[in-house]
């Protein structure tokens, strides 16, 4: 059933985010082609110029735009699916509300991870010079290598962490906008004012806990970490798994209060 | 066994009781009417059967089972509000159901478009409030379902559309499932209905067969709901 509502999912957010995509494709060769026009001109086009200046300055709104957008429709898709007319339908479908979280979820992470995949590719368009590929892959080669090397970690196993994190704080900042929204529309009156209400309460206690974890670890002396590589490392490693456990929980909290507005206090008019 | 129960029921929003105490059995094959005033808890009855609002205490059970995904895959609602998806086309809607509901029978569905000449590249936005209605009805009347819950099906429609409503269910539901039409407009479902359940201020007024109102009372259901929900006394 799950597959069902992400293949739905993806029908109604895809129609919105791939027209989205080609625009910041085709802005992206506009501007390369016009870079190119403007260098093998012999004479110093004034025209060409602003031409140029003006598609460099709309591919960084494309860029800058499509994150936004990617939110903003994770955040309208929740709200008018489930907690509008749509509701009557999508809560009355066979599954639970746990299979509708997720759908919701998995696919705006992809269209999050997709949103930025497509932006790194506009920007390689822009400003691709010959051998550039072959130079990134050998930089980020010696990175991990020196990585292994120098402080002994292992390269393969921090990107792994860092996806890991990055995911997992995608998810958390969906729930961050879905948990609001659900204990407000659980009101009878004021659901639209009593949801920003509570996205900024959640908001303040989130940053309440981030400076006080920031505060507990201040004292922890890392003196004797910076000569020893193999300490370094599992420091390294032990820094990131605690990132990873602290976004788990706060995600599990917020996906929680969730489920439990929807499944016990859902109010739809 | 009966296909829709209530034991107890109650459901209080905040301090107003909109559900009092509710014991009703629903056996299958039969057309009940869930009639009263506005406000009497029809609505609210029909959500806690789907298991989009929770008892405050009591119990509702679809086939014996507390709502649930399982009894949804039962359970045929039409909403009294319109939960289309609006950038769909026609088509689109059929795929919807199709892949959700294992009962859908979009061959039924695509024929009943087709007699009302809704295109399947119609999209939802594109069409007007009574064929959108319509289009609605057409999606759940299609499903061979056990039970159909219709909430205020022929309110707020012209009486061509309420004529159109009332043979698309009448000619499309599952014999052997219950249908249950909440309804104040009395008259026009009169016909159709087994039985009726009388429901005032949450509590259930009268729950008989219409036949059984005919001859013991020797009135129409409508006009002794006039008389129940009567007012103000001359």
């Amino acid at each position: 059933m799950l597959g069902k509502l992400m293949k739905h999912e993806f029908r109604a957010t895809a129609r919105l985010m791939l027209p989205l995509y080609i625009v910041i494709a085709a802005l992206a060769v506009f501007t390369r082609v016009s870079g190119w026009v403007l260098e093998s001109s012999k004479q110093n086009s004034g025209l060409l110029s602003v031409v140029n200046g003006l598609l460099l300055f709309l591919f960084v709104v494309s860029l800058i735009a499509s994150v936004i957008f990617a939110v903003v429709l994770m955040v309208v898709r929740f709200y008018k699916n489930l907690m509008t007319d749509q509701g009557y339908l999508m809560f009355t479908l066979p599954t639970d509300i746990h299979g509708l979280l997720w759908s919701k979820l998995f696919v705006s992470v992809i269209w999050f991870l997709g949103t930025i995949l497509v932006d790194l590719l506009a920007c390689f368009i822009v400003v691709y010079q010959s051998g550039m590929a072959l130079d990134i892959y050998n930089g980020l080669r010696d990175l991990f290598s020196q990585l292994t090397s120098y402080y002994a970690l292992n390269g393969a196993a921090f990107l792994l962490e860092l996806l890991l994190f990055v995911v997992l704080s995608m998810l958390v900042g969906c729930l961050c906008f879905y948990a609001p929204i659900s204990i407000g529309n659980s009101f009878s009156n004021h659901k639209g004012l009593l949801s920003v209400v509570f996205f900024f309460a959640i908001q303040f206690v989130g940053k309440i806990l981030n400076i006080a974890g920031f505060f507990s670890l201040s004292d922890v002396n890392l003196n004797g970490f910076y000569n020893d590589a193999s300490k370094m490392a599992s420091l390294v490693h032990g820094a990131a798994w605690s990132l990873i456990v602290y976004q788990a929980a706060i995600g599990a909290i917020l996906y929680f209060l969730t489920w439990l507005m929807l499944r016990r206090h859902l109010n739809l008019q | 066994m009966p296909i829709l129960e209530c034991r107890g029921l109650t459901k209080n929003y905040g301090p107003v009781c909109a559900l009092d105490h509710i014991d009703l059995s629903i056996e299958p094959g039969r057309i009940v009417g869930l009639l009263g005033p506005n406000g009497s808890g029809k609505t609210t009855l029909i959500k806690l059967a789907n298991g989009l609002l929770q008892p405050t205490q009591g119990e509702i059970l679809i086939g014996g089972e507390a709502p649930a995904p399982k009894t949804r895959a039962i359970v045929s609602y039409l909403p009294e509000r319109i939960a289309l998806i609006d950038w769909m086309t026609a088509r689109q809607q059929l795929d919807f159901f199709q892949d959700f509901y294992a009962d859908f029978q979009r061959e039924a569905a695509e024929h009943m478009l087709a007699q009302l000449g809704i295109p399947l590249t119609q999209t939802v936005k594109q069409m007007s409030k009574g064929t959108r209605e319509k289009m609605q009805l057409i999606l759940v009347m299609s499903r061979k379902s056990q039970l159909y819950l219709l909430d205020e099906p022929i309110g707020g429609v012209d009486p061509a559309t309420r004529d159109y409503i009332l043979h698309t269910i009448i000619s499309n539901y599952n014999p052997e499932a219950a249908v249950v039409i909440s309804t104040h407009l009395i008259a026009d479902v009169e016909n159709i209905l087994d039985d009726v359940i009388f429901l005032n201020r949450g509590k259930i007024a009268l729950h008989s067969s219409v036949d059984e109102i005919r001859e013991t009372r020797g009135m129409s259901v409508d006009a002794l709901f006039r008389e129940v929900f009567k007012c103000w006394e001359n």
